[in-house]
């Protein structure tokens, strides 16, 4: 499993895919579910951290980053 | 067949957009927002395409850009949006309204939740400003108006409006049912919330409108539901575009609209309101010095590509009709604006709407015009 960086909307997931993908950093609009509810957002290899800080930039806000490895 | 009737939807839509609606319908048949699964994700990316698109068209975030079913709704949604966060408050719109203003508000006002005032539009747009001036108190919060009326194309002084609203701290609301891809107005000319229709000068599909926000004015829903967010939550989402997103949305025409905004981008704004313009002057200046022929223009004001005329002594259905015999189609009546045609003073037996698109032509007008000549009772 990769890094999984949760967004507050599907909108706000499709935005921050456009505008990873434009900075070439490689990610995949993904939809995961735990037990706090269904989450849309990002699957990457990268730095999660740093995704969230460069699109925090661009106005969108991560929720969540469910870690390589974490159980969610 | 030759169709003016383009201020209640344009029609024929472009070729792209037809066929966009079809490919949507076949190849992103998911639904968008909900699944995860490659065929939702697909349909939510060509969504998400249309909401940028939609979203600069109006200067506005894809956040704040929200899918409605119609202009109408839009307007709903913004006016009982602001309406129920704000509290009893006090509400200015004019006298050029259709009833998708007007009602809500009548609604709002029959529920106690707030009272309003109509300006009168009066015969210039200093008049106007000067009119909804005079109305503003210390209660008043919202101000929604047209940018141009649907029934006589009576452009209003969006801009001069701004400035006062902004004086004043009070949320504006316009309704560019008629104006979108005419008028190139967006929410960087500091109007708050813009409610527009996919299916009039954006040439999208029927079943698609449009409500963007800056976000200054806070909105609640009218409707709730799955919104794909929060899904564990009782509560609706208070975020947008979900919180006014309930239930799954018109994906083909949303998707379809794209191309209508590509569409209309590739003709360029100011050409499509210059060549409908043409039209409307050459409608005009063959028919305005007839004496069986009214036309509701004046020299002092600007006006969208409509233009509302009246036979004298005819009923403007009946001429309606005799032009649809002979294969012209444009809409008489009241356009679902009392108000508009009180101040007309077609108020009683309403008027017939000249309104035509991109795609007609001079012919068209002129074969309108030999027909109108020839009318016989």
């Amino acid at each position: 499993m990769k890094n999984f960086i949760i967004m507050k909307s599907s909108t706000q997931a499709m935005r921050a895919q456009h505008i990873a993908k434009s900075m070439k950093i490689n990610v995949l609009y993904t939809k995961r579910t735990d037990k706090s509810g269904c989450h849309f957002g990002l699957e990457t290899d990268y730095d999660p951290d740093r995704l969230c800080r460069m699109l925090s930039l661009h106005g969108i806000e991560c929720t969540r980053i469910v870690r390589k490895g974490d159980k969610g | 067949m030759i169709y003016f009737d383009n201020a209640a939807t344009t029609y024929p839509k472009p070729l792209a957009v037809v066929r966009e609606a079809e490919r949507a319908l076949l190849d992103y048949g998911a639904n968008p927002g909900r699944a995860g699964h490659r065929l939702s994700a697909l349909t939510s990316l060509k969504v998400y395409e249309t909401r940028e698109k939609c979203a600069s068209f109006f200067g506005a975030e894809a956040e704040n850009t929200v899918f409605t079913l119609n202009c109408t709704e839009a307007l709903n949604f913004a006016i009982k949006g602001v309406a129920e966060k704000t509290g009893f408050c006090h509400m200015i719109t004019t006298d050029l309204e259709h009833n998708s203003v007007i009602r809500p508000l009548e609604r709002l006002r029959l529920q106690h939740k707030i009272a309003y005032s109509v300006a009168k539009s009066g015969d210039t747009d200093d008049e106007l400003v000067k009119n909804i001036g005079m109305l503003i108190k210390g209660s008043t919060r919202l101000i929604v108006m047209t940018a141009g009326c649907n029934v006589d194309g009576r452009i209003t002084p969006t801009k001069k409006i701004v400035e006062l609203a902004k004086k004043y701290g009070i949320c504006l609301i316009v309704d560019m049912a008629q104006a979108s891809g005419i008028l190139p107005l967006t929410l960087k000319d500091g109007i708050n919330i813009i409610c527009a229709p996919g299916h009039k000068g954006l040439y999208g599909p029927m079943g698609t409108g449009i409500l963007c926000t800056d976000g200054k004015y806070p909105l609640s829903s009218l409707m709730e539901g799955g919104t794909g967010s929060q899904s564990l939550d009782i509560n609706q989402p208070s975020f947008l575009p979900d919180m006014l997103e309930s239930g799954t949305i018109n994906t083909s025409g949303v998707i379809a609209l794209a191309k209508g905004i590509d569409f209309v981008h590739s003709k360029g704004i100011d050409n499509i309101r210059t060549h409908e313009n043409m039209l409307c002057d050459l409608f005009i200046n063959k028919l305005s010095d007839r004496n069986n022929i009214t036309i509701y223009r004046s020299k002092s004001l600007s006006y969208l590509p409509v233009v509302a005329f009246n036979l004298k002594g005819e009923d403007s259905s009946y001429v309606a009709q005799y032009l649809s015999d002979r294969g012209i189609y444009l809409r008489a009546g009241f356009h679902c604006n009392f108000l508009a045609h009180k101040k007309l003073g077609t108020g009683t037996g309403g008027a017939l709407r000249f309104a035509p698109s991109v795609f007609n032509t001079r012919n068209d007008v002129l074969k309108l015009i030999t027909i109108i000549s020839d009318f016989k009772h």
